[in-house]
């Protein structure tokens, strides 16, 4: 066949329906390419690059605790306190700039929901502990943040 | 025929193939019983109770105007989301049910990503719910089926089956193997993109497991050459997925592997990602495995000497 003949007969090597899903193939396969090539992170197109950074020998493993005092010791307050995942939890404490105010605001949101006054949080702070790698010797030391959520307004609560 | 003719006839003997729409209607049954464990157990409840602080709206909730919902509105959207998918589940206005339980699914689920941290392990699913949706998926085994077999049989017509094959019965699976290829592809894409192959110099893979604190990641972790192994087969196994794109007959192995990757995460880092591996079932080709197993059936009562 020469070439426009070719052209011509190529509509009907599908049917209509086969030509129209042919080109949703074709849409879903070009999606899916350039949801890797650019690198998007933006749900439901995602480039799906949970665990992808590097974490070379120097760097340490922080684990990040959230522990809190009503005034008579110190104790671990978790996700389900804040009826949030391990995952979304953990999220907001990693030891990134803006920590302290994270932290503050799961505090304070903490204190708005809890009705009762004796169970609200007095004073909060994050943990950051390094976690040496088998065999690696650190010195890197462990730190706290601050995070005392502010005290509410008398009556506030009555609103 | 020219290099376009022959090009348009691979690509059709790839994609409309006839494959059996039984196959198409179990896998249709496996989903929707899959939805249904997925959303039991109140998982969206979470989105109207956690405090408004913690709402973090994503750019597509953005986009909506979707605001932190109420308890009230997530009941309702829960229950007309288990309404469209056991009529999936039955076959009763399959496509129909299909499209609102992708949507509603889909805006459950956008709700669920505004808490702070954005999930991957549903996509794939809502990709199957859009796959079957355009798919002949309720043609069997569905509440549409009889309905229709009725129709014809009150109009004097001839009780004519469907037929048990489809040149559509094919794609669906197709496309949600290239989804669930593309998901692994492009984790591992991402991995050599962020840190070249010293991603799997066992260092990262180190990290990460201790990081998740998992007293088998911890002690998977004391053992580099381990990690270095496991970081290499996983990118393997990652990058290699889209190969059984056109091998159909690699993918029951790189499925095998997609499981044993998926167990490895559960016992070492405590990340199920459970949906995704889930969504392997629908690939299970149900009619073979029923006819081998019938024959068997026949041949242990037909051999000598079977009481």
């Amino acid at each position: 066949l020469t070439a426009p003949e070719t052209l011509a007969t190529l509509p009907r090597a599908m049917t209509t329906r086969e030509w129209r899903l042919s080109g949703l193939f074709a849409a879903f396969l070009l999606l899916k390419v350039a949801e890797a090539g650019s690198g998007i992170e933006l749900w439901p197109l995602s480039n799906v690059s949970m665990f992808s950074q590097p974490r070379p020998a120097e760097i340490v493993p922080l684990r990040s605790r959230l522990v809190g005092t009503r005034g008579s010791g110190w104790f671990d307050l978790s996700g389900s306190d804040f009826r949030l995942s391990r995952d979304e939890f953990i999220n907001r404490l990693r030891p990134t700039p803006g920590l302290a105010r994270r932290c503050r605001e799961l505090v304070a949101a903490f204190n708005h929901q809890t009705k009762l006054p004796w169970m609200r949080i007095r004073d909060a702070m994050v943990t950051i502990e390094p976690i040496p790698r088998p065999g690696i010797a650190t010195d890197v030391p462990g730190r706290s943040v601050a995070c005392t959520p502010p005290s509410e307004p008398a009556g506030a609560r009555d609103e | 025929v020219g290099n376009g003719g022959r090009i348009v006839a691979a690509w059709r003997g790839y994609w409309f193939r006839e494959r059996s729409l039984v196959d198409l209607a179990v896998a249709r049954i496996v989903l929707a019983v899959g939805l249904l464990y997925l959303n039991s157990g109140g998982r969206f409840l979470r989105t109207a109770r956690v405090a408004p602080e913690h709402w973090v709206a994503i750019p597509l909730a953005r986009a909506l105007g979707l605001e932190q919902p109420s308890l009230e509105q997530i009941f309702w959207l829960a229950r007309a989301s288990r309404a469209a998918v056991v009529a999936v589940l039955v076959g009763a206005f399959t496509n129909l049910s299909l499209w609102i339980a992708l949507l509603l699914q889909g805006l459950l689920e956008t709700y669920l990503n505004c808490l702070g941290k954005v999930t991957h392990g549903t996509i794939p699913l809502l990709y199957a719910l859009l796959f079957f949706a355009i798919s002949p998926c309720g043609r069997r085994v569905s509440v549409d089926s009889i309905v229709r077999r009725f129709a014809t049989r009150a109009r004097g017509g001839t009780d004519a089956r469907t037929p048990s094959t489809s040149r559509d019965a094919g794609w669906p699976f197709d496309l949600l193997f290239v989804e669930l290829a593309a998901f692994y592809f492009q984790a591992g894409y991402a991995k050599l993109a962020a840190a070249g192959l010293h991603w799997a110099d066992g260092y990262t893979l180190q990290y990460y497991l201790i990081e998740k604190g998992r007293p088998a990641g911890l002690w998977l972790a004391e053992h580099l050459w381990l990690c270095q192994t496991l970081s290499a087969a996983v990118l393997a196994l990652e990058l290699g997925f889209p190969i059984a794109i056109l091998a159909r007959r690699l993918r029951p192995l790189f499925l095998l592997g997609g499981l044993l990757f998926h167990l490895g995460t559960i016992g070492f880092m405590s990340v199920s990602f459970w949906p995704v591996w889930a969504l392997y079932v629908l690939f299970v080709p149900w009619s073979r495995a029923a006819a081998i197993l019938s024959h068997r059936a026949r041949r242990a009562v037909t051999a000598p000497g079977a009481s």
